[in-house]
């Protein structure tokens, strides 16, 4: 989970909020700092003064600031007796994201982690705004954690990555191959494949349409062969699986965290676009990393 | 009801960590700062009302006026830079002068500010109107552009902005810094380029009859366009920040007000000089009428308006925002129901709070003319600045120990200056002000006595508590500090 120009020792950042899913995140920071074998720095962000007249909110931040020692005080119990080492901090911003964004920059983190919104039903990883404004721009990996995991993540003993081939994919593939190697996990390549679609077949016939998705499926193990073979030193495989590409891939329930890239677009064009990165956050089972592109 | 807090508690609530602020503030900027903060919106705003009942003498109201300021200022930035805390007028009260006077000075920041949100909304829809008018032809009718006094049913565009501003800051939006100077960048590039405009088109017919209503014009129309010096507390408050408060604080707030002066006052002669006293009054967006009606340059109007409508729209967010923290410091004491002021757990903010404010608001602003609403926001200031006066002569005798980093020359005579120019602005206000005002005050002390009195964190909790944090201090959903999940 290195991030392009990070320092090695730069550390995990898991932001919390109060809220129910800040657990989940203190989890999966603490394995992810575990496992690269870096501090944990545990991050609330509070609210900082707005501009305008008169200090009329000094009393509003003071408030809020109270607010935040509280919840770094829960954090605080839940890791109580976790290993390693781990720091709290507080940090004034205008928006969760920024803040984040602003410490991970300062401190030059291997990862953000963050919980997933509150309304989440459990098992589901409902990412809130402040997960979603952090995949713009966000100079190091940001991992999701699904509310209440009922696998521990390192459990399963598999990384997986949403693979395709481009640099977004490549991008995403390194960082969870150095993970794969840290933790000595399997590592398998995941891609996906349209379902045979029942509307078009009448018209374009059957025959042509299953032919379309066999050369599909070609191109596309011939591509995860050649990633597959330019790792070395990890058991990797690769699966081809059938499907809506975000559904198919929340569904997944066998890996500790599966990675994915991003193709970094601005809020604007994400929405035209309809980045799978940015709805597997919302929906998947088990944690989502989501990798910055390398250039 | 005299009680105060202890000073203390506040600052170990402001030093910790990311808390305090860089003493690193010199005059200039401290100036910068204030101009910043005073050339806010009024003067987009009442200009009109204020030539409409002086004439063209409304440019000596403007000097009138900052002179008034001033000694209030200086009051105000021995009391701010004495409590070394960040807060409002009502933090420092609470801290020198006692809770009754805090519970005042609160209520009436709370009027201030909500009665300027509707003014400044008012303003906003006149400037929406006249760029809509100058730019295209069209305009929105009367009746939904208009309070019921001025003809019309009920203003739409004041509701609108109200109401949309109360939504961002219920999902959390407030003002960066950055933001804010863009904005001040914006209203100074505007007013320049009336100015700029003004002075070319300039004609001297609109001045002959200088002071048709002689001095008592002049003061009335002062405490009418005191609404454009509304702002400068900034700079007092400023006293935390600065690297040499004794020096750089007075001179920040002379120099500000001076530059501001000179700035209201070029625009003033540049409206006269293209617009009659008769056609300023008669609009909610003065500057761009002038610009439109009087010089006919309907152009440079269309510019002014949708300049006008940015900047205001700021302004806006900035005095709401105010508005809702205060509300909620006074919540958070007890003075008010605490359940007034919960935190929204989604978005984090004080929603329930905010959307109460914005929807009365919103009504002040659909119904009542600008003209009236600009007098209550002034009347409540200048009472505010009389406190203010009052306080830093009363602390002098009572806790003359206090350390002051800035104190007032020759106190008492500045502080009483300030009082006496304060009551001179507010005794030229019209009765009805003075009457909707006093109810208002009234309806604050019959609160305070049936809810604040017997609720006070301050009286039912005072002492501090093991770990130094006053009880009052701690969130009423868990006193004991506990984990919140």
């Amino acid at each position: 989970m290195t991030a392009p120009d990070a320092g090695a020792d730069g550390p995990v950042i898991a932001g919390v909020d109060g809220g129910a899913s800040g657990k989940d995140a203190l989890i999966l920071g603490r394995w992810a700092a575990d496992v690269l074998a870096v501090p944990l720095v545990v991050a609330v962000v509070h609210p900082a003064p707005a501009a305008g007249a008169g200090r009329v909110d000094a009393e509003w931040i003071a408030d809020r600031h109270r607010a935040a020692e509280t919840v770094l005080d829960g954090a605080r119990t839940v890791l109580k007796d976790a290993p390693g080492q781990v720091e709290y901090q507080m940090v004034a911003s205008t928006s969760a994201s920024h803040g984040l964004h602003d410490l991970a920059e300062e401190l030059a983190a291997q990862a953000i982690v963050v919980g997933s919104g509150r309304s989440a039903p459990p098992m589901r990883l409902f990412a809130g705004s402040t997960a979603e404004r952090l995949l713009a721009g966000s100079v190091c990996p940001v991992a999701v954690a699904p509310a209440g995991m009922l696998s521990p993540p390192g459990s399963l003993g598999r990384i997986g990555v949403a693979y395709i081939d481009t640099p977004d994919g490549w991008a995403a593939l390194e960082t969870a191959a150095g993970l794969a190697r840290q933790t000595g996990s399997a590592l398998r390549l995941y891609t996906v494949v349209a379902d045979n679609d029942t509307t078009l077949p009448p018209l374009i016939g059957e025959d042509s349409e299953r032919a379309f998705l066999s050369l599909a499926r070609e191109s596309y193990e011939t591509t995860l062969t050649a990633a597959v073979d330019s790792l070395s030193g990890i058991e990797v495989d690769y699966e081809i699986l059938t499907g809506n590409v975000v559904e198919t891939l929340a569904e997944l329930d066998d890996v500790d965290v599966l990675f994915c890239g991003s193709r970094g677009y601005g809020p604007a064009r994400r929405v035209l676009l309809g980045g799978v990165s940015t709805k597997l956050m919302r929906r998947a089972k088990r944690p989502i990393v989501v990798v910055p592109r390398a250039d | 009801m005299f009680a105060v807090r202890d000073v203390r508690s506040l600052i170990t609530e402001t030093t910790e960590e990311g808390h305090g602020l860089k003493k690193s503030v010199g005059a200039t900027q401290l100036t910068a700062m204030g101009v910043g903060a005073i050339i806010g919106t009024g003067i987009f705003v009442v200009i009109g009302e204020g030539a409409g009942v002086a004439g063209p003498a409304v440019i000596i109201s403007f000097i009138l006026a900052a002179i008034a300021c001033t000694f209030s200022a200086l009051s105000y930035a021995e009391l701010a830079s004495s409590i070394p805390v960040s807060g409002s007028a009502y933090t420092y009260t609470y801290a020198t002068l006692g809770e009754v006077i805090a519970w005042i000075i609160g209520w009436d920041l709370i009027l201030e500010y909500g009665v300027s949100v509707a003014a400044i909304a008012v303003g906003w829809g006149g400037n929406l109107n006249a760029f809509l008018d100058a730019a295209f032809g069209v305009a929105l009718p009367d009746a939904i552009a208009k309070s019921p006094e001025d003809g019309g049913v009920f203003n739409l565009p004041a509701v609108f902005i109200v109401l949309a501003i109360t939504l961002l800051l219920v999902r959390g939006v407030t003002e960066s810094a950055r933001v804010n100077l863009v904005m001040v960048a914006v209203k100074l590039v505007v007013l320049l380029f009336f100015i700029a405009v003004a002075m070319v088109n300039f004609g001297t017919g609109n001045f002959h009859n200088f002071a048709p209503t002689g001095v008592d014009g002049i003061t009335s129309a002062s405490a009418i366009i005191f609404f454009a010096y509304i702002g400068f507390d900034a700079v007092s408050t400023g006293s935390e920040e600065a690297r040499n408060p004794a020096k750089d604080l007075p001179l920040a707030i002379i120099g500000s007000l001076i530059i501001c002066t000179i700035f209201y006052v070029l625009t003033a002669v540049g409206a006269l000089g293209i617009a009659s006293p008769a056609q300023l009054q008669s609009s909610d967006a003065p500057l761009a009428t002038a610009l439109d009606k009087g010089a006919g340059i309907g152009w440079a109007a269309s510019i002014l308006a949708l300049g006008a409508v940015v900047a205001i729209t700021s302004v806006v967010l900035v005095i709401l925002y105010g508005q809702t923290r205060i509300f909620f410091a006074m919540c958070r004491d007890g003075l008010l129901p605490p359940r007034l002021a919960t935190v929204n757990q989604r978005y984090g903010t004080p929603a329930r709070l905010t959307i109460i404010l914005g929807v009365l608001i919103a009504i002040l602003a659909a119904l009542v003319p600008l003209g009236e609403i600009v007098k209550l926001v002034n009347i409540g200031t200048l009472f505010a600045f009389v406190l203010v006066n009052v306080g830093v002569i009363i602390l002098r005798r009572t806790r003359p120990e206090m350390p002051r980093p800035y104190r007032v020359p020759w106190s008492p005579v500045l502080p009483l200056l300030g009082v006496a120019f304060a009551v001179y602005l507010m005794s030229d206000l019209p009765l009805a002000t003075w009457i909707r005002f006093v109810v208002w005050l009234a309806i604050g002390l019959i609160i305070y006595w049936l809810y604040g009195y017997r609720n006070s964190r301050l009286r039912k909790e005072p002492e501090v508590t093991v770990d130094g944090t006053p009880n009052w201090a701690k969130d009423p959903e868990r006193p004991d500090g506990s984990d919140p999940r």
